[in-house]
């Protein structure tokens, strides 16, 4: 949690730094799209519930499901190349967990914010659910883009990143094929990698 | 105000894009007859049953509209429009709390709003009814048909349609 909100804190004073005292234009949009889940690496440590040894497991694993996921942002530019979003939606992490995730995004575009061009994107942010529970799921989000500038401040982006969510699961014990209670459980780590492309409008 | 005489954001003939929405995903032509009047043939997979894990297969909705545009707002680089407009139909879709797939023809009418851009992007995003007969057959092999109900019950959840003059 420390590590995320200096992560955050860092790129927002990074952009702010790099404004240059430019007048500062706020938007509002959505995002939406598919996101295609590739590769998962997990560490489950346990302890096995009849016998009492432990079992240490860990690996990489294809995944291969896909989801969707749609985001309402709030932007603000920071200069004429950079801006900096605060997105909350709706997705799937993978392919029976849904979450509402809270993320800081900057985008750095290479013509200027109002330009038809390249972007370079990097986000990273926070399950929203899981304050309650504090079982912290986080998010890296790095990608890259192009910016359709549609005139009047609209502006149509496409988008394609890797979506990294770093999750803890309940650990599904295959030898007594039931799931592991939280009292056995010692680690239950997953990153999952997946492809995502989507479209943003902003106004 | 229904809009009248050439307007910068008027590009006529065809555009073509994506139409994206809860209830599927598919692909949009849209002929612009005149600078208030386009007609519309959307052809996409109907995903919701599978949103809700109703079912792992989309069906498929094939349909036509006629919309006219009513003028909100313009600025030398884009105008926003109040559209409505009404059409047909047919696809071969899941109805609501029906495990089968069945044909459905429907007649169709819709509302919402569409930005025209001089850069040739056009955005839509529309609610649509649509008033249908689900047409199946049952074990005996006898038709049957229902009223479409999943068009009533989902008309509240938008679709947007992005698409591209040439």
């Amino acid at each position: 949690m420390k590590r995320l909100s200096a992560i955050m804190s860092v790129l927002f004073l990074c952009c702010f730094s790099l404004s240059g005292g430019e007048k500062q234009k706020l938007h509002f949009g959505l995002e939406w799209g598919l996101s295609y889940n590739i590769k998962s690496y997990y560490h489950f440590n346990y302890l096995d519930a009849t016998v009492g040894y432990r079992v240490d497991e860990k690996g990489w694993e294809q995944i291969g499901d896909s989801n969707a996921f749609i985001a309402a942002f709030m932007s603000l530019d920071m200069g004429k190349h950079l801006d900096l979003s605060l997105r909350a939606g709706y997705f799937g992490v993978s392919d029976a967990r849904r979450v509402f995730p809270l993320m800081l995004q900057g985008n750095c575009y290479l013509r200027g914010n109002d330009c038809d061009g390249i972007f370079f994107s990097a986000g990273a942010g926070l399950v929203l659910g899981d304050f309650v529970n504090a079982q912290y799921t986080y998010l890296l989000r790095p990608g890259t883009g192009y910016r359709l500038a549609l005139g009047s401040d609209d502006y149509l982006d496409f988008t394609l990143s890797i979506r990294c969510a770093y999750d803890r699961p309940r650990v599904w014990d295959r030898a007594e094929k039931e799931y592991v209670t939280g009292r056995n459980t010692l680690r239950n780590n997953i990153w999952y990698y997946a492809l995502c492309f989507g479209f943003a409008l902003s106004f | 105000m229904l809009l009248s005489g050439a307007s910068v954001a008027y590009a006529g003939g065809g555009s073509t894009g994506l139409f994206h929405s809860p209830k599927g995903f598919g692909l949009v032509f849209e002929w612009e007859c005149s600078p208030a009047i386009y007609n519309s043939y959307l052809l996409y997979a109907d995903c919701f049953p599978m949103l809700t894990g109703d079912s792992t297969v989309p069906g498929i909705k094939l349909d036509f509209s006629h919309n006219k545009m009513f003028c909100l707002s313009e600025t030398p680089e884009r105008r926003i429009c109040l559209i409505a407009g009404g059409g047909f139909g047919a696809g071969y879709v899941q109805d609501y709390d029906m495990q089968k797939y069945s044909l459905c023809p429907m007649l169709l009418g819709r509302t919402g709003l569409r930005a025209m851009y001089t850069k040739g992007l056009r955005l839509e995003l529309a609610w649509q009814l649509e008033l249908g007969l689900s047409v199946r057959r049952n074990t005996k092999g006898d038709y049957l048909s229902t009223l479409y109900k999943a068009g009533i019950y989902r008309a509240f959840l938008p679709g947007l349609k992005i698409s591209y003059a040439f």
